[in-house]
């Protein structure tokens, strides 16, 4: 085979066009793998442009670990609510089991948390 | 026929059909842009199975992507090109072609058989040397003469200015050029 002596470029071209025509044809189960996938994708955006409020706020509760999860937050919270509002003197009870006599309020609105108070004795 | 414009416009209109409900659009899409990325993929990679798994992965980026796409950017077969450049990346084994031995069909009813064998050596000279390209190079050379993209084109999929797509493809070719000359004698050229 003889080099082309006009144009020392086209030794290249003669590879590029070998190359380009070696290319398989594409077997047919490609393209329908090509659009199975299309049609799946296509289905899961249906199902994430469909979705309403309420498909969204149960997702929600899913991730908080469903029905059970919720029942128990829901009862800490409003027993968290309750002690909160009506805590039951503890006083008593401490001074009962600890034999103390005597207790000193501390009102932590006042200055320094009531530290002041403390300094002024010693 | 289509000019560019009209090209660039039924390609974008297509997937934002898609994007939208139209599943018939995606057989369009399929059918116009696969064959090549298929192709692309095959020279990369240098073998049937490869290329079937890499040219399936980036369609199904392709549909997944297609709600966030706007129809002012870039081309869909420029986006689809830099997507399959990159997956080749990953997966590129220096290997040599494994199905040459799997003789394709000649283009050319008239090939004599040394033809034939001459177009596989050649084919696969090639395919080596390219390989033996720093990887710019070789992305650059083979989207210019093998996949027949303009300049401007490689420049949005490299992400790079048409001056430096232009330097990349002719160091790239000196290069193969100066490669390419060892296998001169095995290819049967003479000086004469």
């Amino acid at each position: 085979m003889v080099k082309n002596k006009q144009n020392p470029k086209d030794d290249l071209s003669i590879f590029f066009e070998v190359a380009k025509s070696s290319t398989p044809e594409v077997h047919p189960d490609l393209k329908v793998r090509i659009l199975r996938d299309a049609d799946k994708t296509r289905d899961e955006l249906d199902l994430v442009q469909n979705r309403t409020w309420l498909d969204r706020a149960l997702d929600c509760l899913k991730e908080l670990g469903g029905f059970p999860s919720a029942v128990g937050f829901t009862a800490s919270l409003a027993a968290g609510v309750c002690i909160g509002f009506y805590s039951p003197d503890w006083s008593e009870v401490l001074a009962s089991v600890f034999q103390i006599d005597t207790f000193d309020e501390v009102d932590f609105t006042s200055s320094f948390f009531g530290m002041n108070e403390i300094f002024e004795d010693t | 026929m289509f000019n560019g414009l009209q090209k660039k416009e039924t390609d974008n209109v297509l997937l934002v059909a898609f994007a939208n409900g139209d599943r018939r659009a995606a057989q369009q899409l399929t059918g116009r842009l696969m064959p090549k990325i298929y192709a692309h993929a095959y020279y990369r990679l240098g073998n049937i199975a490869d290329a079937e798994d890499v040219t399936q992965e980036v369609f199904l980026k392709l549909w997944k992507f297609a709600p966030k796409w706007k129809q002012d950017r870039a081309q869909v077969s420029t986006w689809l090109y830099r997507v399959v450049s990159n997956l080749c990346k990953d997966r590129y084994r220096l290997a040599t072609l494994e199905d040459l031995g799997n003789a394709q069909e000649p283009t050319d009813g008239t090939q004599s058989p040394s033809d034939k064998i001459d177009e596989q050596y050649r084919q696969k000279a090639l395919y080596d040397a390219m390989s033996m390209l720093p990887e710019n190079q070789r992305l650059a050379v083979q989207l210019r003469h093998i996949d027949e993209l303009t300049n401007s084109q490689i420049a949005e999929i490299m992400d790079l200015s048409v001056e430096a797509v232009e330097s990349l493809t002719a160091r790239g070719k000196r290069k193969l050029i100066k490669i390419l000359q060892t296998h001169k004698s095995e290819l049967g050229y003479s000086d004469g």
